[in-house]
């Protein structure tokens, strides 16, 4: 069973807290990973995507066995139906099966050393001089109290290690989220089974947007995420499917997840003494389009990066954890910043911008677009400096 | 108090979330509400996507 204390104990085995786990492992550390469920993997609340360019960064081997299918474009629908789209020679991403994926990641983690228990579950922390010591788990009903030098919260949006260790903001952070729900879809005919699609308009996704994310010829994730509305994300949904009767004529429902993407930006502080927070724990979301799965994996390599070096040097404390804070902001903080605008940009537009955008970008190809087609674009459509000035916020 | 219809409730932890007491807390998959600790500020209502929350007196 466990043993009474480890090196480094990583709660939550979704990609930021298998990455975690793995990666502190490489570097030679005693690693707990912990998962309350008795599956990695299930239940999904996910629409699955995730960029090709940010695996191969990561290290991460591409195995067929996660991969549903394969995206080489996309496109976007405006609110009156134009539609902007952008499609590639090569693979861009891919639609993952996040079940087979999260459960590789955590068998990976196992493999480099760490170890791994499902079904256990955080019930509060050891804390001890203003410094996280510990984590206390239950386990098929047993109680356990195991010491660590750092702890790491990957325990997702309902994170309770976060606020346990006293992050007070944690809760504002949940609460600027986008609700979602999603259908898995078969027997829908899709654009191409290739293509992501994107919904925009007050009513098609308040807020937010819905997609139809390919995972095969027939079958797709079909999901809306909203923000700000009366109306539930069922509600649109629903009216999506109805409008749309003749794509999803005989389709089937097989499986709906949900879930919350908190939408502005990370934890203004993601460490403290003895602990470090990654993934959807610490809102690590693209604040746009509400991709996550990068991020989580980053950030768990980073605190775990992080967490090497503060038991090498002997000191935990947040003085020294603050490098993890510096490097995500390295990699993340700009591109965070910028899609934050661009949401805010978006939100602002009404669908009738939406529409006179959509009218300019249409037939373009995008592929190609260079500086002078832009100067071109504003010569000839004046308007659409207004948009692009406020969508950059300059 | 919160009224949890557990016919439609997905187990997504939308509602947990948010709560800023830590009133709805998700065990395994199953979600648990303490309404001692409940302020009835209604923001879990709000972000289920699904409308599986109701607030009643």
């Amino acid at each position: 069973m466990f043993r009474d204390r480890y090196d480094v104990i990583v709660v939550g085995a979704g990609p930021a807290g298998s990455m975690a786990a793995r990666t502190a492992a490489e570097h030679g550390l005693d690693v707990l990973l912990i998962e309350k469920r008795q599956e990695i993997g299930v239940p999904v609340r996910c629409a699955e995507a995730t960029g090709k360019r940010g695996l191969e960064e990561l290290g991460i081997k591409i195995d067929r066995r996660w991969i549903a299918n394969e995206i080489r474009g996309w496109i976007l629908v405006s609110p009156s139906g134009l539609r902007v789209s952008r499609v590639m020679k090569d693979v861009q991403g891919y639609i993952l099966e996040r079940k087979l994926f999260d459960k590789y990641l955590a068998i990976d983690a196992a493999r480099k050393g760490a170890e791994v228990f499902a079904k256990t579950m955080a019930t509060g922390l050891i804390v001890e001089n203003g410094f996280v010591r510990g984590v206390k788990l239950k386990h098929m009903g047993e109680k356990h109290e195991v010491r660590a030098e750092i702890v790491i919260g990957a325990d997702g949006v309902e994170s309770r290690i976060a606020r346990w260790a006293g992050l007070r903001d944690v809760v504002k952070k949940m609460v600027n989220s986008a609700s979602n729900v999603q259908f898995k879809m078969v027997g829908v005919r899709l654009e191409a089974p290739d293509i992501m699609e994107f919904y925009f308009g007050r009513n098609v996704a308040p807020g937010g947007y819905l997609w139809v994310f390919p995972k095969g010829e027939d079958f797709a994730n079909v999901g809306v995420g909203i923000q700000g509305s009366e109306q539930r994300a069922i509600y649109y949904l629903r009216k999506f499917i109805a409008e749309n009767r003749e794509r999803f004529r005989g389709a089937s429902i097989v499986e709906i997840n949900a879930g919350l993407t908190p939408v502005g930006g990370p934890l203004e502080k993601t460490y403290g003494n003895g602990f470090m927070i990654v993934g959807d724990a610490a809102s690590f979301i693209d604040p746009l389009t509400g991709g996550g799965i990068y991020t989580a994996m980053l950030t768990g390599k980073l605190a775990a990066e992080t967490a090497a070096e503060a038991i090498e040097a002997g000191d935990t404390s947040e003085n020294f954890l603050a490098r993890y804070q510096e490097r995500w902001r390295e990699a993340l903080g700009r591109k965070i910043e910028m899609q934050l605008k661009v949401k805010e940009a978006l939100l602002n537009l009404s669908d009738e911008d939406l529409d006179k955008i959509a009218e300019i970008l249409q037939g373009k190809d995008l592929t190609s677009i260079g500086k002078k087609d832009v100067l071109k674009l504003f010569v000839e459509h004046p308007k659409l400096f207004k948009y692009i000035k406020d969508f950059l916020g300059v | 108090m919160i009224v949890i219809d557990r016919e439609r409730c997905l187990s997504c932890a939308a509602c947990a979330s948010v709560c800023p007491t830590g009133a709805l807390e998700m065990l395994e998959l199953h979600l648990v509400y303490d309404q001692s600790s409940c302020t009835n500020c209604g923001i879990c209502v709000r972000k289920c996507p699904v409308g599986a929350l109701e607030m009643r007196d």
